[in-house]
């Protein structure tokens, strides 16, 4: 042969099948390269020695072969192929490993019984599915198990049975994924790849199971795509259109095959109609997708709980009003208690913020009402508010509550000196700093109570004054900053002067200054003040 | 010169290559193995191997064991009043490593070779190089562990081996790789592992049965508590190794307590866990498209793999006796320094030749229109499949999403899912693209993954020719050169002893341990021992002292095996 094909042009022999050869061509040039250094050459070599030992490429590719692909698919309109292929690869003696597992005659009829269940024609009768319930339980109770080759041979024989006469044997598709730990392995598809498929046509299944049940939120919505109940008004039947969306949505998105399999194209086609009609619906709401998680976890218990809260609420527009100033006055009550547990301990509750600072209690209620689903996202909302309300408060507090405040701007600004941006940023504009989601790392517990009880306390009453715009700071000051900041005194006054710009030393002296307000008589405070505000 | 160092979860070694052979370096204790264990004294001095495991269990708030375990984390463990990250401890234990062979062979110790689970992700295999260069090492690679017991097993006679399974179990990690030996070529054909299961948790299924089935006295703190429970357990889990019951004793707050298992109970306990042996197993055999009858040999290694029931486990799973030729203790030491001499181009390795693989997929997360024309996001493409040769270099094509897209942020992950939610995320880069519609910018995305294991990833936009690259480093763990020096000087000013203060030290220690295990007389006699040792190290006559150090090695070897029988 003048010239061989790839792989053996790779490797420099002649085509074989003598494995020796092969290793041998494959050993050879690899010594003669660097593989750490020369990547390329090196899986190039490799690949071809794996060709080569598959022995598929033995003959070069001519034309004729390219006319004949059959894209891999083989032998798969042979009509005796695929019963075969189902018997238990178990039953092949050349299988059997080395010498623990034997099988028995018992064994074999049990294998074949499996399989002659599996793939019976008629519906499976009560008793043919307890008996195959019952030898798949034998099965998976065998000691034998403890063999890997036994155990992975039953493991892909069950996943592909389960696979392919789906949804028979579903009933039994969770305790066999269980004892598999398929759920954590279900992206391993060497096991089977329809094991993914499997899990969610068993979601969908369950699904269909509990919408199927009367008293489920979705129930009337679901008989009316399946079944089609007689024309009439809307009402009489209880149906809710954005619910319709959602599940339309829903089972498009999670389950396309329910579609095909439950509804009638025409009732389908007939409320997509309708719905797009009335303008549709943006989102889904969070009920509904409270709902669905509850179906997924399997908590029907706490769902027909909800559901009947959620048809209350569509059915009374008073009681859903009612319903959700509820939810909001305790959405914003457990965000005190999560957050303000010092003020909340001393009596700043809910009920006396509505009486003292009725402002911001209307406020807050009013964002609870639109709050994230996450708790997390949720309280960074509310705090988002507080804080703005906060700030533009401060400078007309009274002066103990400004050094106090002064006292936990100075741990705010310590945390901050590694970022002297984001240290000017807080100083300059405290409120927008803190909205930019930085208020849980900077605020610490103390402050966060600081700006509540202020809130609670101070907002009604402040008066507004202006903040004088000139000041002077007496040059005693100065000299007590510069002591206390290290910087020199030309250094201390730019950074006075030209407090918008990003440098380290605005943020040591602004910090040196709040420390100094907490320090010296009132008197002179209140002439720094109008300089840090 | 390069060394060899496994640096376990519970026993680190370290070994040489010279003349042609492996070398298992003794550490000050002339021990070949030095317990993973650092103690540091309020004074700031740093005990290390035995005597800080003595230590550990009269005063655990000041010493550490099976760190290793938190590695790659920025977790940080309190030792008294020093916060440290597992990577510093590591560095603290390869110092003393690399002290003692300095010491066994007089030359300066530059270079090694660091062995690590072969499941170890990409932070995890960061940290453990940066531990290296914390104790002053050069990482001239990180090999896998069962790689390097391939090594160890293959080397031994250069002969030709059909694919044969390694199956690592130690301290704290679990770690299976198939592996052929062909004309002195080394080839990992897969691996696979569990890096949360190993002896540790096995000892903690003994601890958990006896604190459901025992009344402890609770004036005693709990973190003392646990470090005896965990010693005195894992005590009786060696025991098992040769015994069918164990019995050993506690002595809290002069109470004696006698605790017992049987190999049968220690057999139900464990059923779990053994459990989890199999799918790390069935995978690696998967992904080299092996079926079991074909393997030609099942390799211990691993401490842990003494134990009995795991032995009977392996046999019952491969219907075969598995082969402990190879030392389970010192095989993945002795494969490192194999690697060490490869490294070094060693003449009487010329013929040896390693070929690894990348355990893991490695990828990036995209979002894709489903066939319904929605948009799914939080997809996993990989670009790196794993059980890819290493070093291997891939890239993969991404396009931006909506019109006048300004940047791309790029999330690199590791796992098999195709939900990235499920897999490991190593790192983030962000980047500005040239604004245009959407699809019409691409990037290459090309990942990089050395010999070591070690992921980069370069990104290029075409249209701008512009390149951006960025070691997968959790920002937050990256190390400037400045930074890492001044972190090896703090670890630096930690105080350790000479030599031989250490061994003086270590049989204090020992003693102060058996001190509080017996009660009554013995105690007595022990404190009297101690006492007398004591007053002979103020003499600081080193004839004397290493007299005294002896005869009480001997005494306290007694009492304590006289103790557990």
């Amino acid at each position: 042969m003048t010239s061989v094909h790839w792989p053996w042009s790779v490797l420099d022999i002649a085509p074989t099948e003598d494995r020796k050869a092969i290793r041998e061509a494959y050993s050879r040039l690899l010594k003669a390269l660097d593989h750490e250094a020369e990547t390329e050459a090196y899986m190039e070599l490799r690949d071809a020695r794996d060709a080569a030992l598959s022995g598929q490429f033995l003959h070069a590719p001519s034309a004729d072969d390219d006319n004949e692909d059959d894209f891999g698919l083989g032998d798969l309109f042979d009509d005796g192929a695929e019963p075969e292929a189902l018997q238990p690869a178990i039953s092949e003696p050349e299988e059997k490993p080395v010498f623990t597992v034997t099988y028995s005659e018992e064994d074999d009829r049990r294998f074949q019984r499996v399989v002659d269940l599996f793939l019976q024609d008629d519906e499976l009768a009560p008793a043919d599915a307890e008996e195959l319930g019952r030898h798949v339980d034998a099965l998976l109770g065998d000691e034998r198990m403890a063999d890997l080759g036994h155990y992975a041979r039953v493991e892909g024989w069950l996943a592909q049975l389960l696979a392919d006469r789906f949804p028979r044997g579903a009933d039994l598709f969770p305790k066999v994924a269980e004892y598999f730990h398929w759920a954590e392995r279900a992206h391993e598809l060497g096991i089977h790849p329809a094991i993914p498929w499997l899990f969610n046509a068993h979601d969908g299944r369950s699904l269909v199971h509990e919408l199927g049940t009367p008293g489920h939120a979705y129930h009337r919505e679901w008989l009316e795509l399946t079944s089609g109940k007689p024309k009439g008004p809307l009402w009489t039947r209880a149906i809710d259109k954005p619910r319709m969306t959602n599940l339309i949505a829903t089972v498009r998105r999670d389950y396309p095959w329910l579609e095909q399999e439950h509804w009638q194209p025409e009732l389908v086609a007939r409320w997509e109609k309708k719905v797009e009609r009335s303008g549709g619906v943006g989102g889904p709401n969070p009920w509904v997708w409270f709902v669905f998680v509850c179906i997924f976890f399997g908590a029907l218990p706490q769902c027909s709980a909800l559901d009947t809260k959620s048809l209350e609420r569509d059915a009374n527009p008073v009681m859903a009003a009612a319903l959700e100033a509820e939810n909001a006055d305790r959405a914003v009550t457990a965000f005190l208690g999560r957050n303000f547990p010092e003020a909340v301990a001393k009596g700043r509750t809910l009920e006396s913020l509505k009486a003292k600072s009725p402002a911001i209690y209307e406020k807050l209620r009013e964002r609870a009402k639109y709050l994230p689903d996450d708790q997390k996202n949720a309280d960074n909302v509310l705090m988002t508010d507080l804080t703005d309300a906060y700030f533009m408060t401060v400078d007309k507090l009274p002066s103990d509550r400004q050094v106090a405040d002064a006292m936990l701007r100075v741990a705010a600004l310590k945390k901050l000196r590694k970022d002297p941006q984001g240290c000017v940023q807080f100083i300059v504009q405290p409120a927008q700093y803190a909205r930019s989601g930085n208020a849980p790392v900077i605020l610490t517990e103390a402050y966060r109570n600081q700006i509540y009880t202020v809130l609670h306390d101070d907002y009604g009453t402040v008066k507004w004054a202006f903040a004088p715009n000139e000041f002077v700071l007496p040059g005693e000051l100065v000299g007590k900053l510069i002591d206390r900041s290290g910087l020199s005194e030309k250094r201390v006054r730019a950074a006075i002067s030209a407090r918008d710009s990003n440098d380290l030393d605005t943020c040591i002296v602004t910090t040196s200054l709040l420390e100094l307000l907490t320090e010296i008589p009132r008197k002179q405070s209140e002439k720094i003040l109008p300089v840090l505000l | 010169m390069i060394v060899g160092i496994d640096l376990g979860t519970t026993n680190s070694a370290a070994a040489i290559f010279e003349n042609g052979e492996t070398r298992l370096i003794p550490n000050a204790l002339g021990d070949l193995l030095t317990p993973s264990a650092v103690a540091i004294l309020p004074d700031g001095t740093t005990l290390v191997g035995k005597p800080a495991l003595n230590h550990w269990v009269v005063k655990p708030a000041e010493a550490i064991t099976s760190f290793k375990r938190f590695i790659g984390t920025s977790r940080a463990i309190k030792i008294g009043r020093y916060s440290f990250k597992a990577e510093d401890l590591s560095a603290i234990v390869l110092r003393s490593l690399k002290e003692d062979i300095e010491a066994a062979t007089g030359q300066e110790v530059t270079e090694a070779v660091i062995t690590v689970p072969a499941y170890f992700n990409d932070k995890q295999r960061k940290a453990t190089r940066r531990a290296g260069e914390l104790a002053g090492l050069k990482v001239a690679r990180l090999l896998n562990e069962p790689t390097a017991a391939a090594l160890a097993f293959g080397i031994a006679d250069k002969e030709d081996r059909e694919p044969f399974l390694v199956f690592d179990l130690g301290g704290g990690t679990f770690d299976v790789s198939i592996v052929e030996m062909f004309d002195a070529i080394v080839e990992v054909r897969a691996s696979s592992g569990d890096n949360r299961l190993g002896g540790d948790d096995f000892t903690n299924a003994i601890v958990a049965h006896w604190t459901a089935n025992h009344t402890f006295p609770s004036d005693v703190r709990r973190n003392l508590l646990d470090a005896r429970l965990f010693q005195v357990a894992d005590m009786a889990r060696r025991m098992l190794t040769d015994q069918n019951e164990a019995q050993v004793t506690l002595t809290l707050s002069d109470q004696q307590f006698d605790l017992k298992i049987t190999a049968d109970q220690f057999e139900t306990l464990s059923g779990s866990l053994l459990a989890r042996l199999r799918d790390p197993i069935l995978r690696s055999l998967r992904d080299s498209n092996l079926r079991i009858e074909a393997l030609s040999d099942i390799v211990l290694v691993g401490g842990a793999t003494r134990m009995p029931i795991i032995r009977k486990a392996i046999t019952k799973m491969f219907g075969r006796f598995p082969n402990h030729v190879v030392h389970p203790d010192h095989a993945v030491a002795i494969g490192a320094a194999i690697q060490a001499g490869l490294v070094a181009r060693n003449a009487a390795l010329d013929e040896v030749r390693l070929t690894d693989i990348c355990p893991f997929t490695l990828g990036v997360e995209v979002t894709e229109y489903d066939s319904h024309g929605r948009l799914r996001d939080g997809l996993f493409s990989p670009i790196i499949s794993r059980n890819s040769p290493t070093p291997i270099s891939r890239t993969n094509n991404y396009a931006s999403m909506s019109d006048n897209q300004s940047h791309i942020k790029l999330n690199i992950y590791q796992g098999e899912s195709r939900e990235v939610a499920n897999n490991i995320l190593l790192g983030t880069m962000e980047f500005p693209i040239p604004k245009k519609p959407a699809g019409q910018v691409s990037i290459d995305c090309r990942f990089t993954y050395d010999s070591s294991g070690l992921l980069d990833v370069d990104v290029t936009i075409p249209e701008t020719g512009e390149t951006r690259s960025m070691l997968i480093a959790d920002d937050s763990e990256a190390l400037t050169a400045e930074q890492l020096e001044a972190r090896r000087d703090q670890l630096a000013a930690l105080k350790t002893h000479p030599r031989d203060v250490a061994e003086n030290q270590y049989i204090a220690g020992w003693a102060a341990r058996l001190y509080e295990e017996f009660i009554d007389e013995r105690r007595e006699h022990i404190a009297r021992m101690l006492l007398h040792f004591e007053g002979v190290l103020e003499t600081q006559d080193p004839r004397a002292i290493e007299e005294a150090r002896g005869s009480m090695a001997v005494a306290l070897r007694e009492m304590e095996q006289d103790h557990r029988l």
